[in-house]
C-alpha cells in the first residue's frame, strides 16, 4: 500500500542523482567535445572493450534483465523528458552521427560529414543500406523530416538552424544562422521515418535505426528490446534485453540481490550495500552539477557577500565523504569535468571551507547574527536529502540555519524550477546535450531556464563572446571565463558531479561508458563459459 | 480475571519508559542527533552506540529517543485536537438532532468514506508542509470515528432522568451538555482516545515514511524507518530501533486502553 502510494503519488525517480530537469526537456542525445574521463575507483575487471566486435570471452545470444528506477514516460525521442528514458532509447534511435565512448562523434545514419570553416554549413553523406526497424531504407526525405521535427520540437541547438536541404538525395546540408561548432552534438538527434511522428505516434511505437527494437511494453512494469537483425553496424550480442521499472533504488538493490534483475545503476550509498564480489561495478560521473542552488533574487541571497559566505561554509568534500562514501568529483562552478577542454578544475578550490571568512562576510552584509532560510529538496532523490542533512550541520557552524522542506518531484518542477518560488534547493542539473552551452546558457540574465535568477552583465557579455567564437582555443578560454564569473559571483554553492555506478552480475561483460547518461545494450554480451 | 489490572499495569510501565526516554531526550542524549561521523557509520549495536549507528554515522539510540518526542508530540496533539473538535460536533449533533444532526453526520460520513491516509496526503499536499499541517491532517482523518462515539453517547444520555431533571431546574443547554452529558461519555471516549493515540503514531510514521511528515534532519520514527530501508540487510538495527519503539508504544497504549475498558467500563 505504502509502496503503491509512493509510486503513484511521487513519481519515484529514486535516489539516482540525475536531475531529469535538464534545460526544460530537450531530449537530444549528447556527447562531449573532450575525452571521456575514466572515473576514479573502477572495480578491477570492469574495464570494457569499446569496440563491439566479438571479443574474446564473449558469447553470442542470450537475455539480459536490466532494472531502472524511473518509469519511462514515453518512447518519443522528441518529447521524452526523463533521463532514464533517454538512456534506453539510446539503443533504439540513432542520429546522423552518434557519440562514441571517447566523447567524439562518429557517423551513424550518415557515413561522413563535413563542416565548413565558419561552422555555418554542415554537410552529411547518407550511409548506404541503413534500414529502419520497419524494414524501409532511410532516405534523405526521412532525414529532412527528422531534423525539421527536431527543430519544431525545440530541441537544443536547433533554434539556430536556418535551412535543411538535400540536392541529390544522398547528401543533406544543414545551414545555421550563426556559426556553431557544437552543432555536431545536436546532429545526434534521432532519425525517424518520414511523417512517423506527426502526432507523437512514436511515443507508443518507436521506429528507429538502432541495434535494438522495442517489441513489448507494459506500463509501469517492463519494456522488451529485441536485437534488430538488419542493423547497419555491428549487430548486438544479446538477443533480448528486458528493462524492468522498479520503484526505488533500494528496491533495485533487493531485486539485484534476489537475481530478478542482472544489472542496474545507482548511487554510491546503495552500491556500498552490495556484498563484496557479488557484482562488477563500473564507476563513472553522472555528468550533472549538484549544488545548493541559491535563488539570487530572494533575500538575503541577492547580496553576493551572503552567497559567498554560504560557499565558504559549505564543505563539498564533507558532503562527498558522508553522503557518497568519498566517491564523486568536487566542483566549483557549473561545468562538468568530462567536458575536459572547457572545464576549469582550479575553481573547485576557490571556496575552501573557511567558517571565519563566512562569518566576516555575513557581518559585512549586516547579518552578523546569521540568518535562516528554507531549502526545498525533491523527496524522490535520497542523495539530495542526505546532502541537505549534511549541509544543515555545515551551515550551522557559520551561524546559518537551514530548514529542510521536502517537496515531491512534480511540485519541485512547478514551484522551484518553473515558478522560481524558493530560497534555495539542492539538485543535480544535467546538460540536455553535453556541450558547455548546455551547462552555462542558463546563467544568462534573461534565460528561460535561469531558475537561480542569476544576473550579471559581465557574464552575459562573456557568454555572448564565447558562443560566437569559431576558434576552438578562444572558445575554451571564454567558456572558462564564464565559469570564473559564476564562481566569483557565487551564483550558487556548487558541490559535486555525483558518481554513478553501474552494477551487473559476472555473467555479463562488455559494458561501455559514454560521456552521457546512456546504457549501450549492444556492447553487452554474456560471458563465455 | 483480574479485570484488566495486569494489562493496565503493563501498559503504564511501558508507556512511562517510552515517555521517560522522550522527556530525557529534552535534556540529554548520548550523542548529538545530527552529529555525523563517516568513520563510524553503520556500526552494530554496542555499549558505545546502544542501537548502533546509521549510514551517516549518527547514533541511532539518540535519534530514536528524540524521534519518539516528535512522534509522540504529533500523536498527542492530534488526539487532543481531535477530541475537542469531535466533542463539539458530537454533542451538537446528538443533542440538537434534526437537520443539524443530518448535516454534521453526512459530512462525517463523507470524510470517513475516504481512506484516512489519502485524506491526510491530500491535505499535506495542498497546504504548506510543516509539523502543524501533519497534526491538522491526521486530526481531520480521526474526527469521524470520535464524533460518532460522542454522538451515540449524547443520544443515550440526553433523555436520561438526571439530565431531564436538571433541565427542569433551568440549566442552560450548554451547561447540560458540558456538566452532565459529557462527563458520562468520557469513559466511553477514553478507550477510543488511547486506541487513537496508537493509530496516530502509526499514521505519523506512515506519513513520515512517505516523506510528508516531520522534515529532516529532525528524526521521527517513521522517517528513520524510511531512511533505513536501503540499508536493511547491512544495518538492520537502523530499522529495528524505531520499529521496536513503535511496537512498544503501541502495545503500551493498547494495554492501557484495554485495561481501562475492562476495569472501569465492563
Amino acid at each position: 500500500m505504502k509502496r503503491k502510494l509512493i509510486t503513484t503519488i511521487i513519481s519515484f525517480a529514486a535516489a539516482l542523482a540525475l536531475a531529469a530537469c535538464g534545460s526544460g526537456s530537450a531530449p537530444s542525445a549528447s556527447g562531449t567535445q573532450g575525452e571521456a574521463t575514466a572515473a576514479e575507483g573502477s572495480t578491477p575487471g570492469a574495464a570494457a572493450a569499446p569496440d563491439a566486435g566479438a571479443s574474446a570471452g564473449m558469447q553470442e545470444g542470450g537475455d539480459f534483465v536490466y532494472g531502472i528506477a524511473t518509469e519511462i514516460d514515453n518512447f518519443d525521442p522528441f518529447t521524452a523528458t526523463t533521463a532514464d528514458a533517454k538512456s534506453v532509447y539510446f539503443n533504439i534511435y540513432e542520429g546522423l552521427v552518434k557519440v562514441s565512448p571517447d566523447g567524439t562523434f562518429k557517423g551513424a545514419v550518415a557515413s561522413d560529414y563535413k563542416i565548413s570553416d565558419d561552422a555555418k554549413t554542415y554537410t552529411f553523406t547518407l550511409r548506404d543500406g541503413v534500414k529502419f526497424h520497419n524494414g524501409q531504407e532511410v532516405t534523405a526525405d526521412d532525414v529532412i523530416y527528422s531534423l525539421q521535427h527536431a527543430k519544431d520540437s525545440k530541441m537544443t541547438g536547433f533554434d539556430n538552424v536556418e535551412d535543411i536541404s538535400s540536392k541529390d538525395g544522398k547528401t543533406i546540408t544543414v545551414t545555421l544562422k550563426t556559426g556553431d561548432t557544437d552543432f555536431l552534438a545536436d546532429a545526434s538527434s534521432p532519425i525517424v521515418p518520414r511523417d512517423s511522428d506527426n502526432n507523437g505516434e512514436l511515443a507508443k511505437k518507436p521506429v528507429g535505426t538502432g541495434p535494438f527494437m522495442l517489441t513489448d511494453y507494459a506500463v509501469q512494469d517492463h519494456a522488451t528490446l529485441e536485437k534488430f537483425k538488419d542493423y547497419w553496424g555491428t549487430p548486438a550480442h544479446l538477443d533480448k534485453v528486458t528493462v524492468k521499472f522498479i520503484a526505488s533504488s533500494s528496491d533495485l538493490l533487493m531485486n539485484f540481490q534476489s537475481g530478478a534483475i542482472q544489472g542496474f545503476m545507482a548511487d554510491t550509498s546503495i552500491i556500498q550495500q552490495l556484498p563484496a564480489d557479488s557484482a562488477v561495478v563500473n564507476v563513472s560521473n553522472s555528468n550533472a552539477v549538484q549544488a545548493l542552488y541559491l535563488n539570487n533574487a530572494a533575500k538575503p541571497f541577492d547580496d553576493v557577500r551572503v552567497r559567498q559566505a554560504v560557499n565558504y561554509a559549505v564543505d563539498a568534500d564533507g558532503v562527498i565523504d558522508t553522503v557518497d562514501y568519498g566517491v564523486g568529483t568536487k566542483l566549483g562552478s557549473a561545468m562538468i569535468p568530462n567536458l575536459k577542454a572547457y572545464y576549469d578544475d582550479s575553481l573547485a578550490d576557490v571556496y575552501n571551507v573557511n567558517v571565519e571568512k563566512a562569518k566576516e562576510l555575513l557581518a559585512e552584509a549586516g547579518l552578523a547574527d546569521g540568518f535562516s532560510f528554507t531549502v526545498k529538496v525533491p523527496s524522490n532523490y535520497q542523495v539530495h536529502l542526505d546532502t541537505a542533512q549534511v549541509l544543515v550541520n555545515q551551515l550551522a557552524a557559520a551561524g546559518i540555519q537551514m530548514n529542510i522542506e521536502q517537496v515531491d518531484w512534480a511540485t519541485w518542477l512547478e514551484n522551484v524550477y518553473t515558478n522560481r518560488d524558493y530560497e534555495a534547493t539542492i539538485i543535480s542539473v544535467d546538460g540536455a546535450i553535453a556541450s558547455p552551452t548546455a551547462f552555462l546558457s542558463r546563467y544568462q540574465s534573461d534565460a528561460d531556464n535561469n531558475f537561480v535568477n542569476f544576473k550579471s552583465d559581465q557574464f552575459d557579455k562573456a557568454y555572448a563572446k564565447a558562443i560566437a567564437d569559431v576558434d576552438e582555443s578562444a572558445r575554451e578560454k571564454d567558456f572558462k571565463e564564464c565559469q570564473k564569473i559564476l564562481s566569483d559571483e557565487a551564483a550558487s554553492a556548487y558541490i559535486q558531479d555525483i558518481a554513478y555506478n553501474l552494477a551487473y552480475t559476472k555473467d555479463f561483460t562488455g559494458f561501455v561508458q559514454y560521456p552521457l547518461y546512456a546504457t549501450d545494450f549492444s556492447a553487452i554480451a554474456r560471458t563465455a563459459k | 480475571m483480574n479485570h484488566g489490572k495486569t494489562q493496565l499495569r503493563t501498559g503504564l510501565i511501558l508507556a512511562s519508559v517510552i515517555a521517560g526516554l522522550a522527556v530525557l531526550s529534552l535534556f540529554w542524549t548520548p550523542y548529538d542527533i545530527n552529529q555525523m561521523d563517516t568513520l563510524s557509520r553503520m556500526q552494530p549495536p554496542s555499549f558505545r552506540h546502544l542501537f548502533g549507528t546509521d549510514n551517516m554515522g549518527r547514533d541511532v539510540f539518540s535519534r530514536a529517543i528524540v524521534g519518539g518526542r516528535f512522534t509522540l508530540a504529533v500523536a498527542l496533539s492530534t488526539v487532543a485536537g481531535c477530541t475537542v473538535i469531535s466533542s463539539v460536533l458530537g454533542l451538537l449533533s446528538g443533542y440538537a438532532g434534526g437537520i443539524i444532526d443530518e448535516i454534521i453526520m453526512r459530512i462525517v460520513d463523507a470524510v470517513s468514506s475516504f481512506p484516512g491516509l489519502l485524506i491526510a496526503l491530500i491535505i499535506v499536499t495542498v497546504m504548506k508542509q510543516g509539523n502543524y499541517t501533519i497534526v491538522l491532517a491526521l486530526c481531520i482523518t480521526f474526527v469521524p470515528s470520535f464524533t460518532r462515539i460522542v454522538r451515540t453517547g449524547t443520544l443515550q444520555y440526553k433523555n436520561a432522568d438526571f439530565v431531564k431533571s436538571n433541565k427542569v431546574f433551568g440549566d442552560s443547554d450548554v451547561r447540560l451538555l458540558l456538566v452532565h452529558v459529557l462527563p458520562n461519555i468520557l469513559p466511553l471516549l477514553l478507550s477510543s482516545i488511547i486506541i487513537g493515540l496508537s493509530n496516530a503514531i502509526l499514521a505519523e510514521s506512515g506519513m513520515s515514511y512517505l516523506g510528508l511528515g516531520i522534515q529532516p534532519p529532525a528524526p521521527s520514527w517513521g522517517r528513520m524507518l524510511y531512511e533505513s530501508q536501503s540499508y536493511i540487510f547491512n544495518a538492520p538495527w537502523c530499522a529495528l530501533a524505531p520499529g521496536l519503539m513503535i511496537v512498544v508504544t503501541i502495545v503500551a497504549f493498547n494495554c492501557i486502553g484495554e485495561g481501562i475498558r475492562k476495569r472501569y467500563l465492563a
